[in-house]
């Protein structure tokens, strides 16, 4: 199989090799009331073959982060107004609307939450499939029609070539984020973004298709950046993660190391109070409060209000990214000790 | 007000479901209907509730966790079966004994954007019950309502706001106070937790288990996820289209997993330091259609472990070991050799 | 076909919502943007037209009915012969046209009035009963809309005037007959939507009669929309009133109304052209200005914002 191929021509390239680069990413929302900084200073990179968990709760930035990077933002108030992203060394948010399209969907492709509303409900998944790799391929309708049921194949859907004849709502909601998976990948991008993918499916699909996509990384040596706010899904599927906070990513390290030695506090409560499969059933760890409305940031750290830990320092400035380990970041004055 | 009725039935679980069944037709056509077949939704299942006591309702879509719910807080009529509160059915109710039932089974829902009505103030929403049971004046009724404010952790003066000023995880609050204000002795949860973020969910889980703790009130968590099943429920029910599949206290099954489709469900978590080394049940296809179940036990078309007699006999859910219930021909003796081979290959040490 | 599912996928609003307290702001500065800014011509034009209603014997210059034969047909007095005596001229039986066209307002917008309360409130009702009972009587209901909708109801009306009698009461009793089944329609599909909500089955759990549930829970979340739907509408009342009034099924002479000016100058379009036009244009600018104000109002309660 080509894409099998691919991956290992990709494969010799150093391990190394950087293939996003985001670099103090700032997204803002300009409204009447006042300025939204939604995105505020992010910074990562993803390399070929990696998958790198952006984790965080409601309104941290991190859905907007990945609409960032793929230039989708809502129409409007909101405007990345600093930073960089660098694919493949070269800065995609200086490019024109036209140069856009080509790298969306071929260089980069996203998947989102919801499979109901990423389908077009009016269409067959052969049209919509074979629509996406028509616009790459520009191949002739069976090259086209073999290739689209190679896709199906590869996401594990039976019976492909009945099911290109179905319309969306004929499927389940975990097939259906399947075939989604298939026309986001069937431009063999070299950067995935997954926005959690897994929320709308029930476990055991959640599962399945968690282990699809793993494999389909692994064949294809693509990048993903997965987006989620469960720590379960990072464990699964992640090597490094990064967590964010009101905009910014507080701690950055390999997935082992972040849950072994969680350095930021919000990662430490975080991380403390999801219910577990062992241990005491007694009452969990809360984090009180609310995170700072957008519009107006604290000075300091972003999470000082609430973090037990906090003292004049943190008040007074935004900490710098202190490293605690290989490759392990944490953005907290705590760490200076350290 | 119910201590006198309560004595009547000592002993007595709070909530009796027995050979519970929801069919619903599926039909075709609209002025002459013609039934096409039954969605079985809930087929024949039984479990009680004691008070004060939680219990866990866990499964996938489909699995009719959401109509055992809806048929307990009497929004539905059973096809066959019933449902007893403290030994009198639930069903057929009418006028003053509905409403004594209303006012003791109560419910939060999943959706905190969903279940407040936009255009009532929080404070009258929270009263709705005692208004609608005449439950006392005007200023019995505001005092009781900033009562159950603080109780969930609200301000009293949050009272006269509306809805769209809170934060789901307030929201969901505000819900839980119009469930506790008629004092109920059971309240379904249906996925109260799972539209919150991270961190409001664990303070909206020791907000439930306080409350519990002080008022002795009984819970049927239904729920997707296991681990808050864990936390909050003694008792745990797994079902799988529309049956029983396994059911015993939390935590005896949680200690011993028996049913093959409960093993692909603990599987399917995802935790945050995984276990590598665990042996996993990754479960082919998904859910069968419930319009069309699968004969035999429903769930061997898709259960690694299989028998050719699965496909033909249902089994029944039975006692396998002390309190720990199960349907599942693993267990039959006659499939002894099975059962051993099964426990020698997955059963964590 | 009901298949009951436990995790329902969220839509996509849902989901967003509650992304970033700035998506709230992101859609109403984005609706903002669009709309446009309060419009104030209409709403100065509706005042005008009903004050005109309110205060008619104040302002009116002469009797509308009295007739002065001597100054049948004068023009305008803009025009070429017209007099700033009469500042709208005169028709043919010497009336002034300016203060017709002021008390003509008055029963114009009565009959609106009263059309839509009446109209509109079955159609709420209906609307609000077949969309929460359901079943049967949604059955019903609606089949009654729908033979409402293909009744040929100019043609009614001119029957209930002929059998009633001309009136106040025949015309808003055949106006009414239009409107209700339109406005029960649309509050129909809104109530099965909010049907769907959580906080109907919750009122239903804390026990709540249905009646109680339809007045607390469905009705004050229709209003919203029934207001957009009255606004829509008047200007549709008001031309069925000048349409029927036009056809003789109105108000009966000498009462003027707008419908009847227009009819009454119809013969001498060609020679005096202000007894049909001034009315006719007065018409116009009202429905235009009630329906501007209609969208406006629209957008404003539009329920993406009123939930944020």
């Amino acid at each position: 199989m080509s894409i099998a191929e691919q991956g290992v021509a990709i494969a010799e390239a150093p391990s190394d090799d950087i293939v996003l680069d985001v670099r103090d990413l700032q997204t803002y929302f300009f409204l009447r009331r006042g300025i939204v900084k939604a995105v505020d200073g992010v910074s990562f990179a993803l390399r070929r073959g990696e998958v790198l968990g952006l984790v965080g709760e409601s309104g941290c930035g991190k859905s907007l982060t990945a609409l960032s990077i793929m230039r989708l933002l809502p129409k409007g108030s909101a405007r990345t107004i600093h930073g960089e992203v660098l694919l493949n060394g070269e800065d995609i948010l200086e490019k024109t609307p036209n140069e856009m399209r080509e790298i969306r969907g071929r260089k980069i492709s996203m998947i989102l939450q919801d499979p109901q509303t990423s389908l077009n409900p009016v269409f067959t998944i052969g049209e919509q499939l074979r629509e996406a790799i028509f616009r790459r391929t520009r191949g002739r309708t069976r090259e086209v029609m073999r290739e689209a049921v190679a896709a199906l194949r590869r996401v594990d859907i039976a019976a492909p070539e009945q099911r290109l004849g179905q319309f969306p709502h004929q499927m389940s909601g975990g097939m259906k984020q399947r075939v989604v998976g298939a026309i986001s990948i069937s431009g063999r991008p070299e950067v995935l973004i997954a926005d959690e993918p897994t929320t709308a499916l029930d476990v055991t699909i959640q599962l399945q298709y968690l282990k699809l996509l793993k494999r389909l990384q692994e064949e294809t040596r693509m990048a993903i950046l997965f987006i989620t706010h469960d720590f379960g899904v990072v464990a699964r599927m992640c090597d490094r993660v990064a967590v964010m906070y009101a905009g910014r990513i507080v701690e950055c390290g390999p997935v082992d190391q972040v849950f072994d030695n969680p350095s930021h506090p919000y990662t430490q409560a975080l991380i403390a109070s999801v219910p577990k499969m062992t241990g005491s059933t007694e009452r969990l760890y809360t984090i009180e409060g609310q995170p700072p409305s957008l519009m107006d940031l604290p000075v300091g750290c972003r999470f000082a209000p609430r973090c037990p830990y906090a003292d004049q320092r943190c008040l007074a400035a935004y900490p710098p990214s202190f490293t605690v380990g290989a490759e392990h970041t944490a953005d907290c004055w705590r760490m200076t000790a350290a | 007000m119910t201590a006198g009725s309560l004595g009547e039935f000592e002993g007595q679980p709070l909530l009796r479901v027995e050979r519970l069944r929801k069919y619903y037709p599926f039909t075709k056509g609209i002025l002459f209907a013609k039934t096409l077949g039954q969605v079985k939704a809930v087929d024949d299942i039984s479990f009680t509730i004691a008070a004060g006591e939680t219990l866990g309702l866990v499964g996938e879509s489909g699995c009719g966790k959401t109509t055992t719910s809806k048929l307990i807080l009497n929004l539905e009529e059973p096809s066959e079966g019933r449902i007893l509160l403290r030994g009198k059915p639930i069903h057929g109710l009418a006028g003053d004994a509905l409403r004594e039932y209303r006012a003791r089974v109560q419910a939060v829902f999943q959706d905190p954007w969903s279940s407040l009505n936009p255009r009532m103030m929080v404070g009258r929403t929270i009263a709705e019950s005692l208004i609608v049971t005449g439950w006392g004046n005007r200023t019995d009724i505001a005092e009781r309502v900033r009562e159950l404010l603080e109780q969930v952790g609200l301000r009293q003066d949050q009272a006269t706001q509306y809805p769209h000023e809170f934060s789901g995880g307030q929201r969901q609050r505000i819900a839980l106070a119009s469930a506790l204000a008629s004092e109920p002795q059971l309240i379904v949860l249906d996925e109260p937790v799972s539209a919150l973020d991270v961190s409001i969910r664990a303070q909206m889980m020791n907000l439930l288990k306080d409350i519990q703790a002080r008022s002795n009130v009984a819970y049927l968590l239904v729920a997707h996820d296991l681990a808050t099943v864990r936390h909050m429920a003694d008792q745990t029910v797994v079902m799988y289209l529309g049956k029983i599949v396994e059911y015993a206290a939390t935590q005896t099954l949680f200690d011993n997993v028996l049913h093959p489709y409960t093993k692909a469900l603990f599987s399917a978590v995802l935790r945050p330091r995984p276990d590598r080394r665990e042996e996993e049940i990754v479960l082919a296809g998904e859910v069968p259609s419930p319009l069309n179940p699968p004969s035999g036990c429903r769930f061997h078309t898709r259960c690694p472990f299989a028998m050719a007699h699965c496909s033909r006999e249902e089994p029944p859910l039975r006692e396998v070991e002390p309190g720990h219930l199960v349907a599942c021909h693993l267990y039959d003796a006659a499939a002894a050799p099975a059962f051993a081979r099964m426990k020698e290959e997955i059963v964590p040490t | 076909m009901s298949i009951p599912a436990s995790v329902s996928p969220k839509p996509v609003s849902e989901t967003l919502r509650p992304l970033i307290p700035a998506f709230a702001g992101l859609s109403r500065f984005r609706r903002a943007s669009r709309r446009r800014g309060v419009p104030w011509i209409p709403i100065f034009i509706i005042t005008v037209m009903v004050s005109m209603a309110l205060f008619a014997p104040l302002l009116a210059p002469y009797s509308p009915i009295d007739q002065t034969l001597r100054d049948k047909l004068i023009p305008p007095f803009w025009v070429e012969g017209g007099s700033m005596q009469y500042l709208l001229g005169t028709d043919a039986f010497g009336r002034d046209i300016l203060s017709r066209l002021i008390y003509g307002a008055r029963v114009s917008l009565l009959v609106a009035l009263l059309a839509l309360i009446a109209g509109g409130g079955v159609g709420l009702l209906v609307g609000i009963v077949a969309g929460y009972v359901g079943g049967a009587v949604d059955h019903v209901l609606m089949r009654l809309v729908d033979a409402a909708f293909t009744f040929p109801a100019i043609l009614f009306a001119l029957l209930l005037s002929v059998t009633m009698g001309q009136g106040l009461g025949t015309l808003v009793l055949a106006i009414s007959l239009l409107l209700w089944a339109s406005f029960a329609r649309v509050l129909r599909g809104e109530v099965l939507a909010l049907k769907q909500r959580d906080f109907v089955a919750l009122a239903k759990v804390r026990g709540c009669s249905s009646a109680r549930i339809m007045l607390t829970h469905i009705l004050p979340n229709v209003l919203n929309t029934f207001m957009v739907l009255v606004t829509l509408n008047i200007g549709a009342v008001i031309i069925a009133e000048a349409s029927l009034s036009f056809l003789g099924a109105g108000i009966p002479p000498p009462t003027p109304t707008w419908g009847g000016m227009i009819s009454d100058g119809r013969g001498r379009i060609a020679e005096a052209w202000w007894v049909a036009l001034i009315p006719g244009i007065a018409i116009t600018l009202l429905v235009l200005s009630v329906n501007v104000f209609g969208d406006w109002l629209r957008d404003r309660l539009d329920p993406r914002l009123r939930q944020l």
